[in-house]
């Protein structure tokens, strides 16, 4: 019974995102079109829903070209080894609250543990490798510059949404999402203005900061605009993926997708309250409270929703960035900033704890 | 067999094949990356050491040694870059003057 | 504890990473070997119950230290370098290993007639792990980080251009 419940707990894991990703296909494109005042792909399906199963189709029957001064082991590997750490983190985060049948307790993740957040930020430290395995394979000198570009982009923006997330630790007193997200459910408390206000108490609010720097973080992680760099076509040839076709080509997509919506399922259950109830929802769990995991995930995923519109509505607002800007911003802003609000942070629960 | 002794067996078989390593290779890097071999080799035999005698401290121990490691890493990489500078080679064999 | 199928799994992967390691003839094989021996290790640092090691072994070791020795095999193009071990050193050190493990199974062996090995593996408490890491050794955690910053300067100040630092003087 316990088995079974792991692979099925596996099975949702993978077959989400997966999933999800012609949706965001659709709305990628769609949107994309919607924000330069043209329509997007409208001719497959209606209004267009069928594009991302014509896209797959195209991909799917292209010839697979295996170009003879490439590694094989490892030009095969790199797309394979891409895909399974931008799932992987998936593994720790919970997709509604934890259900109670009769006393057992039945988690919605498949690995639960004390450390809840620092075993997905290991995963999330792993994601660089396949695009470096990627970028060397290639045999190419200028995928391998591509490669390094966007690896030391993927870990410089780690290390300032790591500090961060270690303030927020801080604050909600444990490293377990799901009592972040109970904590997240109070009301918040600031000391003058609390009674009319009626927040939550979501990280958004009581890290601003905070929630900047990993929102940016979030962006650089997932190699998407402004700082996709590596897969810029005017650049540097096309960077990591130049050597690939068809089908593994569009498993380095997919994974890309699968970065952002991790990570913004990641970001909602830090900053945005996770799959607390919204007002709305809130009174519907009153009147059927058998169905409250189902609203917490409807809630959930609606969060996850906004987000990924904010990456592509992100995406076509704001020009890319240079290399050197990009590093400047990773290390000489936000690293400080980061670290700043660490020690605020840690000043002012000394003080509240201390009076 | 227990998985404890299969594990320590393990320890001490990482640890000599990261010895022979760094007394047969050449390349200097390949030198360190055999040394950081070692280490961890060390960090599980620690482990396993405070499972085996119920002691806590072993893993604090670990811990330090994770870092410490770390750092002679990076310090070992930015000296044999700077001998790689000067003598436009990072073979032992052909390094020897200071 | 008996043994049990991933147990073994976890031995033969470590094993052979590590054997890739010393073996291979470019060094970036053996990077990336490297890599997923560290991987590896924090699957048996997690099975044997230290899951706040198996994860710092994973951020720290697996995420920063072998990305960094494979982006210096790759900028600087090292791997390309000679890299044999002479035929006849494998028979000599391969069997000074196997009689080291040899060794090894008959001290095992002579030690399992006493009761040293637990019967189960616990997981280990975060909190009783961070009291002794922060309150016992606080001195040494501190020291720690004044040596992390110790490197950083050494290592920023390493790499700069040496003829330049001394046209200075």
């Amino acid at each position: 019974m316990n088995i079974l419940l792991v692979l099925l707990k596996t099975a949702l894991v993978i077959g989400i995102p997966l999933g999800i990703i012609p949706l965001i296909l659709h709305v990628e494109r769609r949107g994309a079109g919607f924000i330069q005042r043209r329509l997007g792909p409208n001719r497959v399906g209606p209004f267009g829903l069928l594009q991302p199963l014509a896209d797959v189709f195209k991909f799917l029957f292209k010839e697979d070209v295996l170009p003879s001064h490439v590694r094989p082991v490892y030009y095969y590997l790199a797309p394979m080894i891409s895909l399974l750490f931008a799932i992987l983190p998936l593994a720790g985060i919970p997709l509604c609250g934890k259900i109670d049948i009769d006393g057992t307790l039945f988690r919605p993740e498949v690995f639960h543990s004390d450390l809840g957040i620092l075993f997905i930020f290991a995963l999330t430290a792993l994601g660089p490798y396949g695009i470096l395995l990627a970028g060397w394979s290639s045999n190419n000198k200028f995928t391998v510059l591509g490669a390094i570009r966007a690896c030391a982009q993927m870990i410089s923006y780690e290390l300032a949404m790591t500090l961060t997330v270690i303030s927020l630790i801080l604050v909600y007193g444990s490293s377990d999402i799901h009592a972040m997200i109970a904590s997240q459910g109070q009301l918040l408390q600031i000391p003058f203005i609390s009674s009319f206000l009626g927040l939550p108490a979501w990280g958004i609010f009581l890290q601003p900061i905070g929630a900047l720097v990993f929102l940016v973080g979030i962006f650089a992680e997932s190699n998407r605009l402004p700082f996709d760099l590596a897969e810029g076509e005017s650049e540097i040839v096309a960077g990591y993926h130049l050597e690939y076709s068809s089908i593994k080509f569009a498993i380095f997509f997919m994974a890309e997708y699968v970065h952002v919506i991790v990570l913004s399922a990641l970001y909602t259950h830090l900053f945005l309250g996770g799959y607390n109830l919204l007002p709305g929802a809130d009174f519907l769990a009153e009147q059927w409270p058998l169905l409250t995991p189902f609203f917490e995930f409807v809630c959930f995923f609606s969060k996850v929703a906004f987000l990924i519109w904010l990456f592509v509505w992100v995406r076509w607002s704001l020009p890319r960035f240079r290399y050197d800007q990009l590093m400047d911003l990773g290390w000489k802003r936000l690293l400080p900033l980061a670290l700043g609000n660490l020690i605020v942070t840690t000043a002012i629960l000394f003080w509240k704890h201390s009076s | 067999m227990n998985v404890l002794s299969l594990y320590y067996g393990l320890s001490l078989l990482v640890f000599f094949l990261g010895l022979g390593g760094m007394f047969l290779k050449k390349n200097l890097l390949s030198i360190l990356l055999c040394v950081e071999l070692m280490l961890s080799g060390v960090s599980l035999l620690l482990i396993l050491l405070s499972k085996s005698l119920n002691v806590l401290e072993a893993q604090s121990l670990v811990f330090f040694i994770i870092v410490v490691a770390a750092c002679e890493g990076a310090i070992g990489i930015s000296l044999i870059l700077s001998l790689f500078k000067k003598n436009k080679t990072i073979e032992s064999d052909d390094i020897v003057t200071m | 504890m008996e043994l049990s199928f991933v147990d073994l799994l976890l031995f033969l992967l470590v094993l052979s990473f590590s054997t890739v390691v010393v073996l291979a003839k470019d060094t970036l094989v053996s990077a990336f070997a490297l890599l997923l021996t560290f991987v590896a290790l924090a699957g048996i640092f997690f099975q044997v119950g230290a899951l706040f090691l198996s994860v710092i072994q994973v951020m720290v070791y697996a995420g920063a230290v072998a990305i960094l020795f494979i982006f210096v095999l790759m900028l600087m193009n090292l791997s390309d370098i000679k890299n044999y071990i002479p035929h006849y050193n494998y028979r000599k050190w391969f069997s000074f290993v196997g009689v080291i493990c040899l060794g090894f199974l008959i001290f095992d062996f002579i030690l399992a007639q006493s009761n040293l090995h637990q019967d189960q593996i616990a997981k280990t408490s975060l909190i009783v792990l961070f009291e002794s890491l922060f309150v016992r050794f606080m001195a040494a955690f501190e020291l720690a980080t004044v040596l992390l910053l110790a490197v950083v300067v050494s290592v920023v100040f390493l790499s700069k251009n040496q003829e330049n630092l001394s046209k200075k003087e």
